[in-house]
């Protein structure tokens, strides 16, 4: 409906009003006189619509025949408004300058959006490409992609395999495909052989190369030898093997977490704040972030953003902060409670990979702080892999070290 | 008058057989209501009567009267013609 109106406006109509006579007959005489009328009404005897400019001097036929007096009461339309205003310079001018101003904005670059990138930062991506010219605020025409492309895959051919640069009316998308880390090949080839690495009693051994050396139900000693990767061979040579196995061991241990009742933190003394108004990339004041102020330096940025998009208007905002130290005192409660947190963090990370049997945990306050110490019986894999090293004498003989020859 | 009965009958009978769609059917009045805010009419041949409340169009067989407030032709054409408002009632007399 809306393009017809439009349509209608940019023709241009009359609204007209028709009283006396016979309306109907008025009607279908125009309909006759194929007369394009729409929005016809009839309130109160008198009928009112729209038709053509073009149509008025039938619609008079008509109207004369059905015995009715026809009444134009608005002409609506392009020509008529551009005749009302003709005079009004200043709203021409603003027409003019807001198409120009349009048609100006459109060709600038207002974002510049990273997609793709995971451990490269956004940053890192950005900066690349804002010295070769692709920042929010130049003119998108101006930009020479495939230079650009090169010179940026170039720059970080370190972390990016490949990447492309779309411009996409006033937004600019660059995305990103980074290079994939190949993790290190393990070497199985290297003698090794496995050992235990904390004391413990040993519930399982498992050999699947080279030979067992300790047996279930023993006790060992952190750095004794469990599996050897040193085989005897029937002919009464020997072989050196990789060692491969799993050994299960049954490991006290005790753990204790100790908070101290007085904590020193920092607080802010004194905020110094400044602020620049951002708009496509120009900075008012220009120069304020490098100001020298007493105290640390904190710079935020904030945008505007728009269905989801971040426009590059909006502000900086920079702080510089003085921090003084100051010491603060727990209360029981908060003491047992923060050293309950760090106690089972502690375990969590500890004991991550093994399977608690038994535990005795005990909790003590006292004037310097609290201490929680905890005595566990845990089932943990135990085996360490060894590199040993083979050294061949000059009388033909061979033997091994555990430190590089 | 009686010949043109019996041709109608006819014709009727013969879309009815071979169930061709009646609106294609010269001469058939067709309305389309959108709830009843418009009704579209195909086939309108003039207008009878034409008020706020109450508006009489001219199908040729039939005289459809749309009775309703704030009733008005949006537009009209040749054969068509669009009523919009407040539709209450749609009656037929020939």
């Amino acid at each position: 409906m809306f393009f017809i109106r439009f349509f209608h406006f940019l023709v241009g109509y009359i609204v007209f009003s028709a009283e006396g006579g016979f309306p109907e007959r008025f009607i279908n005489l125009c309909t006759v006189m194929q007369i394009p009328v729409w929005e016809l009404e009839s309130r109160d005897g008198v009928l009112r619509g729209k038709a053509p400019i073009k149509a008025y001097a039938d619609l008079t036929k008509a109207a004369v025949k059905s015995g009715m007096d026809v009444n134009v009461t608005r002409r609506v339309g392009a020509r008529f408004f551009i005749q009302q205003h003709r005079r009004r310079v200043g709203l021409l001018a603003g027409a003019v300058f807001f198409a120009g101003f349009i048609v100006f904005m459109s060709g600038i670059v207002w974002t510049v959006e990273v997609s793709g990138n995971t451990d490269t930062t956004q940053k890192e991506i950005l900066d690349v490409f804002e010295q070769l010219g692709v920042r929010a605020g130049v003119r998108a025409k101006n930009i020479n992609v495939p230079l650009v492309e090169n010179s940026a895959l170039a720059e970080l051919s370190q972390k990016v395999q490949w990447l492309a640069v779309n411009i996409n009316g006033s937004a600019v998308t660059i995305e990103v495909r980074e290079k994939i880390k190949s993790s290190p090949a393990q070497d199985y080839e290297l003698p090794h052989h496995i050992v235990a690495s904390r004391d413990a009693v040993l519930t399982v051994l498992d050999a699947y190369e080279g030979a067992k050396c300790a047996l279930v139900g023993s006790a060992v000693s952190k750095g004794d030898l469990l599996v050897s990767g040193i085989t005897d061979n029937s002919d009464g040579s020997v072989a050196f093997h990789h060692a491969k196995g799993y050994a299960q061991g049954l490991v006290c241990e005790k753990i204790e977490t100790v908070q101290g009742k007085s904590v020193t933190l920092e607080h802010i003394a004194m905020c110094k704040k400044r602020a620049a108004i951002v708009f496509l990339g120009l900075k008012i004041p220009p120069h304020i972030a490098s100001d020298t102020h007493e105290g640390e330096f904190y710079e935020t940025e904030r945008r505007l953003y728009a269905s989801g998009v971040r426009l590059p208007i909006g502000y900086d905002a920079y702080r510089w902060l003085v921090f003084e130290e100051q010491t603060f005192e727990y209360s029981d409660t908060q003491l047992k409670l923060l050293a309950s947190h760090s106690h089972l963090t502690e375990l969590s990370q500890r004991f991550r990979y093994c399977e608690i049997i038994t535990r005795n945990v005990s909790t003590e306050i006292s004037k310097s702080g609290c201490k929680i110490s905890g005595s566990f019986e845990v089932m943990e894999n135990i085996g360490e892999e060894l590199r040993f090293y083979v050294i061949e004498n000059p009388d033909g003989e061979t033997s091994y070290t555990l430190s590089p020859p | 008058m009686a010949k043109r009965k019996k041709l109608e009958r006819l014709t009727e009978k013969i879309s009815n057989e071979l169930e061709i769609p009646r609106n294609i059917i010269p001469g058939t009045v067709h309305i389309e209501l959108s709830g009843n805010r418009e009704a579209i009419v195909d086939g309108c041949r003039g207008v009878v009567e034409y008020d706020e409340n109450v508006i009489r169009l001219n199908t040729g067989k039939l005289i459809v009267r749309f009775t309703g407030t704030c009733l008005v032709i949006r537009t009209l054409g040749l054969n068509t013609a669009v009523v919009c408002g407040c539709i209450s009632s749609i009656d037929f007399t020939s």
